[in-house]
């Protein structure tokens, strides 16, 4: 039986391209929109590298557009003037809070090669930030008042880094430069190495990552961005008194306050919206391919009445009928299919997306995209069938 | 002759009601979301309402530094003291605007803490947009000048934070991120590119005075002309103004660039990063838009092609006899278009109901804030014209296909 | 072998009811060789249809072998239709998409039948039909006669106890026509009933029993 078919479907290919086509353009739709959410997921369940519950961010604005310097005793009133707040449990600074839409990145590489630049972002912290932030390291140790007065700049990496920048080897104690060329403008030192560190929060892809220790006057920028760990349970009016304090301090700074969980909040509803976008936009289409699924199939099944009336007398009973149709509908669909991830398995063999395609996800969303179009048509082929074995012989025969 | 064809058409309309239903429905799907679309589009590039006057004020929204270096370069909205020293004193225009881009502040009350999209704006502003006053007045040139603590709210925020209609938030005051507002005014919710925000207060309010000397910031210029025939003179104008600026730092900065751009060209230029370039790309950009909506509307004409000419395949003995009974080609492809043609008006009608209710869910749904869009006539118009232009065309390849065949192979028939 | 008793049969369409066969009894014993005449439209095809189990009567009782044919389910009368009887139609029905050996094998495909011995009984079939060269052509490219003999050898590969046959030399010349009625003769001959419509007297004549039909009724 499955020779026959595949006899017939071979032989009204040309027939049956339009349909193959619109199968095929399906699969690719629904292909997109699971990889997209499979990857996602897949992001999700990755370590994040720090802890963002009960961590609030104030954003200093002193007017000046960032030019002017901070120096220690503006740092230490910031930081003893915070403290004193019974909510507040460890204070730190950064040049921006994880969550954030900024990104500060630079190509780095070890001294000495003029060779390979490794791309990375990099984040100003100071001492306290490693508390505040919940960030356990693998090696080394966090930045301290021992690095007061180091040569060169103290860095914490992560370990993608580490096995970027200095590959088979440790990372800790080792240097790295960078500047254009063979000219150098800052030497960094490793002190210490994180397992893994996504600034940009869950659905951020993995990158390389440096901390670069902020020293107040030491270095060309300010951090100016202070997070807070405070006491569980502390309630949303507390930025009240926080501004309050803070304003007492220096009252004509302004404060940006906002809890780490809105700022997550904001940057996951910017990540998903295109996400659903791109579903709204796929949704749509396959309810066209559906249609004209439909449609034809209820045309092909039509044209084929005759056909299956001799089929009836020939002693075909109604169920084989069904069956047969199914099965045609099932072949179809599986050449389609097979078409389809010949060329979209060119994409992680090429490498085209990079590490957003990897096989993990191409798999999983190849199984879940055949399953839907297994369903869809067959969906689009019971109702035609099942009216089409439901005439006698002879109707079916002199169908007009 | 005509009404045969309409009679025709009609019958096998209700001959096979399913299919009928099939096309219809994709028809109508690809019109209201093609519809929904350009209303937005429409509302987006030339509103009504709150910035109805955008045929006579243009916008400066960026200004971009080029450094000496390849690839030192700087973007930013602008400083006050850009528009201040360069941008206000333009003569032949009607007025200069200053305003903020929205940024995010708390407002605190006793133990609330509410979220607000905050703009600083001076009193030109408020003559540049037209925006319902609701209760109270707007803030003047005088109150600029003393340096009041006044905020103008918007409906919503009103009612947040003082239930009782818009009337009982005048004369309240308010605790915004640590410094005291008195409300003077409650004016309608809008959501533009200038309009959008829940609370205003005047530039001079701004704790410290730092913003007056940065030619960046986060400002954005408004330039009002006194008739709309003048934009064209006053996008020179200002292209020749940016020419002429001197920044603070010479050493560092090379080429200094900004433009007047109505909506469409400012949306253009973003899109198309070309902030260097006296073109914004509005072309490229519409070009792009309708490119992008024909591609859309390809996949439900396949469809349509498809299902067509298997309803000619359905009639070949219909056809065949009708051909060995005198009718021509011609006449049958007529018959087969006018068919197309009038499903597809019929989907377009439906299609104009349905994008109604669309565009009123859209702004019941709250998904951007205060959207406020209606469907004007010439979108409809241009969906209507889509909708014959599609009929036409996935109608005309079916026919083609069945003018050629002949009677006696289409009268035989086999399976 | 078949027994129809007080068949009548109505055929509905649209609004209009037509009455094509009313309280006939007809029985057809095994080796026989019926021939049906009657003008046109006076419902000797739906007798026939009737008696190949194609069609459910109206009213009355159809019996094959004795048991009435109304206690069968679906998928029994298809059994039926596929082991008992044998169908030649007027306009072949052949699939056009499939070459001549396929069209012969289709019936064998709705029993359990190895793929090489369907091949097998399939030639043979095409063999005594005069048509084993043409196995591997397209039924377009075959004349008339050689179609019907196509529809004729898928007709007899199941080897059916009864053939039933729809005006089968109606598409065909004079010449045609006659080596059709000798493979006919001949199946009769090794022991199949055959039931037969036809306008042919001549062809009639060589049957062993004629049957009138007009108006929907058996005349004598």
């Amino acid at each position: 039986m499955f020779r026959h078919l595949l006899k017939l479907t071979w032989k009204r290919k040309s027939r049956n391209l339009m349909l193959s086509l619109e199968i095929l353009l399906a699969f690719a739709i629904v292909f997109a929109v699971t990889a997209f959410g499979l990857r996602y997921a897949q992001l999700y369940r990755m370590p994040l590298g720090f802890d963002g519950t009960d961590v609030w961010s104030v954003a200093v604005q002193a007017g000046d557009n960032g030019n002017r310097r901070f120096d220690d005793a503006v740092y230490d009133s910031l930081r003893r003037g915070v403290g004193e707040l019974p909510e507040v449990s460890s204070v730190g600074f950064a040049a921006f809070e994880p969550y954030a839409m900024s990104t500060s990145s630079s190509d780095l590489r070890r001294d000495g090669e003029s060779g390979k630049q490794v791309r990375t972002e990099l984040l100003d912290a100071d001492d306290g930030l490693a508390r505040v932030l919940g960030l356990e390291l693998v090696e080394g140790r966090w930045f301290s008042a021992l690095d007061n007065g180091s040569a060169q700049r103290p860095v914490v990496i992560n370990r993608r880094m580490a096995q970027a920048m200095f590959p088979g080897e440790r990372a800790l104690g080792q240097q790295f430069v960078d500047g254009k060329g063979t000219h150098v403008s800052s030497t960094y030192r490793v002190v210490g190495v994180v397992d893994a560190f996504r600034a940009k929060g869950e659905l951020a892809a993995p990158v390389n990552f440096v901390f670069t220790r902020f020293e107040p006057g030491k270095n060309d920028r300010d951090a100016r961005t202070m997070l807070l760990k405070v006491k569980p349970g502390t309630a949303r009016d507390f930025e009240r008194r926080l501004n309050a304090r803070l304003k007492l301090i220096r009252n004509d700074w302004s404060y940006q306050i906002e809890p780490l969980s809105s700022t997550r909040a904001s940057m996951m509803k910017s990540r998903i919206i295109p996400l659903i976008v791109v579903g709204i936009i796929a949704a749509f289409m396959l309810l066209m391919v559906a249609f004209g699924l439909f449609g034809a199939l209820w045309q092909n099944t039509t044209q084929r009445i005759p056909e299956i009336g001799l089929r009836r007398a020939l002693g075909a009973s109604a169920g084989q009928i069904y069956r047969q149709i199914v099965a045609e509908q099932f072949m179809l669909s599986s050449i389609a299919i097979a078409l389809a991830l010949l060329l979209l398995v060119q994409l992680p063999l090429t490498g085209a997306l990079g590490d957003n395609l990897n096989w993990q996800v191409f798999t999983g969303a190849a199984m879940l995209s055949m399953a839907v179009i297994y369903l869809l048509s067959l969906l689009c082929a019971v109702y035609p069938g099942w009216r089409a074995s439901r005439l006698s012989p002879t109707e079916a025969l002199h169908y007009e | 002759m005509f009404r045969n064809y309409l009679l025709t058409a009609w019958k096998v309309f209700m001959r096979r009601k399913l299919f009928t239903a099939i096309n219809l429905l994709c028809i109508v799907l690809t019109l209201v979301v093609l519809m929904v679309i350009a209303s937005l589009l429409e509302t987006a590039f030339h509103p009504s309402g709150v910035e109805g006057r955008s045929d006579r004020f243009l916008q400066v929204f960026t200004i971009r530094m080029d450094g000496h270096e390849d690839g030192h370069r700087s973007t930013s909205p602008l400083g006050y003291k850009l528009i201040e020293k360069y941008l206000k004193p333009m003569p032949g225009v009607e007025r200069v605007a200053a305003v903020t881009l929205p940024a995010s502040v708390s407002v605190y009350q006793g133990p609330n803490v509410s979220e607000l999209q905050m703009r600083h704006a001076d009193a030109d502003y408020w003559k540049v947009l037209d925006f319902r006053l609701l209760a109270g007045r707007l803030p003047t040139a005088a109150d600029d000048a003393a340096g009041r603590m006044i905020a103008v709210l918007n409906a919503s925020s009103a009612r947040r934070l003082f239930p009782g209609a818009p009337k009982a938030a005048i004369g309240q005051r308010i605790d915004v991120g640590g410094q005291m507002f008195e409300v003077v005014g409650v004016v309608e919710d809008a959501m533009h590119l200038n309009a959008y925000a829940d609370i205003w207060a005047p530039i001079s309010t701004f704790t410290s005075s730092d913003y007056r000397n940065e030619l960046t910031g986060m400002f954005v210029a408004l330039v009002m002309a006194e008739r709309s025939a003048d934009i064209a003179r006053i996008r020179d104008q200002v292209a020749q103004i940016a020419r002429g600026v001197v920044a603070d730092d010479p050493k560092e900065w090379k080429r200094i660039y900004f433009w007047a751009d109505g909506k469409l060209d400012l949306f253009a230029r973003i899109l198309t990063n070309s902030d260097d370039v006296p073109d914004s790309g509005a072309g490229k950009l519409l070009a792009g838009i309708t490119v992008a909506m024909i591609v859309f509307m390809l996949l439900p004409a396949l469809n349509l092609v498809n299902l067509n000419t298997g309803r000619i395949m359905e009639r070949r003995s219909e056809i065949g006899v009708r051909k060995a009974f005198g009718a021509t080609s011609s006449q049958l492809a007529v018959q087969l278009v006018i068919e197309n043609v009038l499903l597809c008006l019929a989907g377009g009608l439906i299609a104009l109901l349905a994008t109604a209710g669309v565009l009123a869910w859209l702004e019941s749904a709250d998904l951007i804030p205060y959207l406020k869009v209606e469907l004007n006539l010439a979108v409809f118009g241009w969906g209507m014209l889509i909708a014959t232009v599609f009929g036409l065309l996935s109608g005309v390849l079916p026919a083609w296909k069945m003018s050629r065949l002949d009677p006696v192979h289409a009268l035989k028939g086999a399976i | 072998m078949i027994r129809l008793s007080k068949v009548s049969k109505t055929y509905r369409t649209d609004k209009v009811e037509t009455l094509a066969l009313k309280d006939v009894d007809l029985h057809v014993k095994k080796g026989e060789f019926v021939a049906m005449m009657g003008p046109s439209g006076c419902g000797k095809s739906t007798l026939l249809n009737l008696i190949g189990l194609l069609d459910r009567p109206g009213q009355g009782s159809i019996e094959v072998e004795g048991i009435p044919i109304t206690r069968y389910r679906d998928k029994q009368v298809a059994k039926l239709r596929n082991s008992t009887f044998g169908f030649i139609f007027q306009s072949f029905h052949l699939i056009p998409d499939l070459r001549v050996i396929d069209n012969v094998e289709l019936p064998l495909l709705y029993r359990k039948m190895a793929a090489g011995e369907r091949r097998r009984v399939a030639r043979e079939a095409l063999e005594k039909v005069g048509l084993g060269a043409r196995m591997d052509h397209y039924p377009n490219q075959l004349s008339g006669g050689q179609q019907q003999r196509v529809a004729i050898a898928r007709a007899i590969v199941g080897q059916p106890q009864v053939l039933l046959a729809d005006e089968p030399t109606g598409n065909l010349d004079s010449k045609m026509g006659e080596e059709v009625m000798d493979i006919l003769l001949k199946l009769n001959e090794e022991g199949t009933t055959v039931v037969m419509v036809t306008h042919d007297e001549r062809e009639a004549r060589r049957t062993s029993r004629i049957v009138r039909v007009f108006d929907g009724q058996l005349v004598a």
